[in-house]
């Protein structure tokens, strides 16, 4: 299958790979189909885009949250739990949302409502957390780097 | 939007498990108790706002070199 996206021009990618988002992301409800990019194919990198296959020019860069906090935690109910058929941990992949900034060791990751994604039928959801420990801008490098501000344009 | 008025320690019940009731008003401030099962997902409508915000703000990648981004979050995390 192909879709022509503004960053990546034409991408090719099989039905297989497509992550379904039955009821879309908050603010973008429309946007229920997306698929995983390698951040940079050079390297081996943390990051990923998630490009939408709606909107040509909608994606997302997300990351793998425990990489920063090996102890991260999050919570669906079973409604939840449903939307994504899930039937066990051991087949979701957990990602959240990174928010870069123009200042890039400042980037961040949105904690609250991270992404879960059922890798056996493809479904996924963003789940909103309710404990107040997490934040929607979380840094994702430690205070020496970013404090070494170093710009990316 | 249904508009009902309640006086402190009076409830309010939303199907047979969700029951709503004023604890205390001081000034402009309410307090609220609520009761309901606990797969009911409940918080400040803020944390909802402030994630519809931050998506937005994801959505709009700033122009940087995301090779240097690779490279400093590569460097940073697998030592």
């Amino acid at each position: 299958m192909k879709f022509e996206t503004t960053r990546f021009g034409l991408i090719e990618y099989d039905e297989e790979d497509i992550l379904q988002f039955p009821d879309g992301l908050y603010g973008f409800e429309r946007e229920k189909q997306f698929v995983l990019i390698p951040f940079d194919p050079n390297i081996d990198c943390p990051l990923e885009w998630m490009q939408s296959l709606t909107t040509p020019g909608l994606a997302f860069v997300v990351t793998d949250p425990y990489l920063y906090m090996p102890d991260y935690r999050w919570v669906m109910t079973p409604e939840e739990e449903r939307r994504i058929e899930f039937s066990g941990e051991d087949e979701l992949k957990i990602l959240v949302i990174v928010t870069l900034q123009e200042i890039f060791t400042n980037m961040t990751g949105n904690f609250v409502a991270p992404l879960i994604l059922n890798s056996r039928t493809q479904k996924a959801r963003q789940v909103v957390l309710t404990t107040q420990e997490y934040d929607t801008r979380h840094y994702l490098l430690p205070e020496e780097i970013r404090n070494a501000g170093v710009t990316a344009n | 939007m249904l508009v009902l008025t309640r006086k402190v320690g009076e409830s309010i019940k939303i199907n047979d498990d969700i029951k709503i009731t004023v604890i205390e008003v001081k000034g402009k401030n309410i307090r609220i108790g609520i009761e309901a099962p606990s797969a009911t997902k409940i918080y400040r409508e803020e944390v909802f706002i402030k994630i519809l915000e931050e998506n937005q703000s994801a959505a709009a990648t700033p122009k940087v070199d995301f090779g240097k981004i690779s490279q400093l979050i590569k460097k940073n995390l697998k030592p």
